[in-house]
């Protein structure tokens, strides 16, 4: 699993390839917690297109993100999912707490 | 055993064929303070080491009936996870002799003529080495000792906690179930009960991630679906209630994902609420000989899974979905579905479903097939298999 961060204009997107799975904890919460505090970034993106894989414990990891965004007054946004993944994200109906693109 | 005194730090074999070489060093041995013991040949050594296993072996190579490589291999492994430092004596002194006593198992190589200061100087390292190695051996132990309480102590809790749980469930042969722990506790989790009105109402939870966090949330809910049910409640209801509780109890990022089967007592309806889990099936078979099992209705996961809102969001109340007498309720956890077998591959909900549909007998045919796929590869996560069949008898209270 790689994660990197890049900001382009005043969104931050997370891009993510491999499985997103309990391991990735620390290096997703590193990869997000600077842009929270980053007074440039308005939107956090996080992008999926690469994860060919996504358990429970990552879905509780997104959870995560979405109230620390919220109280950062942040927007969030999933981006690009796959079909394997669309299908968990479908299952665990968090298109009612995430936009998804 | 080796009878230490406060002077004698320890006890040290001496190999030697020689009478003359044997006496030397065990002159110097006893002037570091060494008790001694010798052996003529390598098959005397092996057998006083297991006697009397002493703290450190002085072998000679050249010797009759047995030479000290050979010894040395026998008795490294009589030693062994215990270090028992064994240094070689030879008249030789050059490097490829030493690179063979090294390959042979020895520690170290001491030349003849001995000397007092490098005998003591080769003596005092692999003291080092060996008190190290003690502590290690006795770390081990400690550790092994705490775990295998702490296991005791797991099982013994889960076991409470079990009774606790699954005690008041329907006792039923209409009710099959599967369920697999993968450590001690289970955060899957299967409760049933029967309204005073007679409908009987099975809750089955999964709750994120395995083992005693997950399990943590078990008793809470049970205890909330066995008091709510008793007083009537509608199934929303319970939900919305253990969905507060959840809410309340566990950290952002926990849940716990759910099935809510409501089966009337007259076996013509059945009202399901599927959070977050994967398809419910009601399978069918339409032929009195058993072939042809079909799904008669799927139900998928339309509700965020409990725990995650602090309101839970049922406002789509799920259609009352007609059965007849006969019929299976197929639940599970996405253990199930998500097993793996030993290339990596997942069971997944297609095999899932044709074994369901592949006889009458829908659990068992799952649960085989289940079994068979993942093979030799365990469960990576909490498995469970739930299956109501639809029968007269199945609702206990006021059977008319």
């Amino acid at each position: 699993m790689s994660i990197s961060a890049t900001v382009a204009g005043n969104t931050a997107t997370i891009s993510m390839t491999g499985r997103f799975d309990f391991n990735v904890q620390r290096d997703f919460k590193e990869a997000y917690a600077p842009q929270l505090t980053n007074a440039a970034v308005g939107a956090i993106e996080v992008n999926l297109a690469g994860v060919d894989y996504l358990d429970s414990s990552a879905l509780g990891m997104l959870l995560m993100l979405r109230e620390r965004a919220a109280a950062a007054g942040k927007g969030l946004k999933l981006c690009k999912p796959g079909a394997g993944v669309a299908q968990i994200l479908e299952i665990a109906n968090f298109s009612k707490l995430f936009t998804i693109v | 055993m080796t009878v230490k005194t406060v002077e004698s730090k320890g006890l040290a074999l001496v190999v030697d064929d020689l009478a003359v070489n044997r006496q030397v060093l065990e002159a110097l041995l006893k002037i570091e303070g060494y008790q001694t013991i010798s052996a003529e040949d390598g098959a005397q050594a092996v057998q006083l080491y297991s006697e009397r296993q002493p703290d450190i072996v002085f072998m000679d190579i050249g010797l009759p009936v047995m030479d000290g490589f050979e010894a040395t291999v026998r008795i490294k492994a009589l030693a062994g996870t215990l270090f028992v430092p064994v240094i070689f004596l030879s008249a030789l002194s050059d490097g490829d002799a030493l690179v063979k006593c090294i390959e042979a198992g020895g520690d170290d190589f001491l030349s003849k003529p001995f000397k007092q200061k490098i005998l003591s100087a080769k003596i005092k390292a692999m003291e080092r080495i060996r008190n190290l190695s003690r502590t290690v051996a006795m770390q081990y132990q400690k550790i092994e000792r705490l775990h295998l309480l702490l296991l005791k102590e797991q099982i013994d809790a889960e076991q409470i906690y079990h009774r606790a749980i699954t005690d008041d469930n329907i006792t039923s042969q209409h009710i099959n179930s599967l369920l697999r722990a993968v450590s001690t506790f289970s955060g899957d989790l299967l409760l049933t009960a029967e309204c005073p009105d007679g409908t009987l109402y099975a809750l089955l939870g999964d709750f994120t991630g395995h083992g005693l966090t997950a399990a943590v949330g078990v008793l809470p809910v049970a205890e909330v679906f066995r008091a709510m049910t008793a007083k009537g409640f509608s199934p929303p209801e319970i939900l919305a209630s253990i969905n507060s509780k959840l809410h309340r109890l566990l950290p952002t990022g926990m849940f716990m994902t759910a099935c809510f089967v409501a089966i009337d007592k007259d076996l013509q309806s059945v009202s399901i609420w599927n959070a977050g889990m994967p398809e419910v099936l009601i399978l069918s078979t339409l032929t009195p000989d058993g072939q042809n099992t079909v799904v008669k209705h799927r139900v998928a996961s339309q509700y965020l899974a409990l725990g995650i809102l602090k309101d839970a969001d049922m406002e789509i109340a799920p259609a009352r979905l007609g059965i007849a007498t006969g019929d299976r309720v197929l639940l599970c956890s996405d253990g199930v579905t998500e097993a793996t077998n030993s290339s990596g591959e997942e069971f997944g909900s297609v095999r899932y479903e044709q074994a369901a549909t592949a006889t009458q007998n829908s659990f068992q045919t799952v649960a085989t097939a289940l079994v068979v796929f993942c093979g030799e590869q365990s469960f990576n996560d909490d498995v469970s298999l739930v299956e109501i069949h639809c029968m007269p008898g199945l609702h206990q209270a006021g059977a008319e």
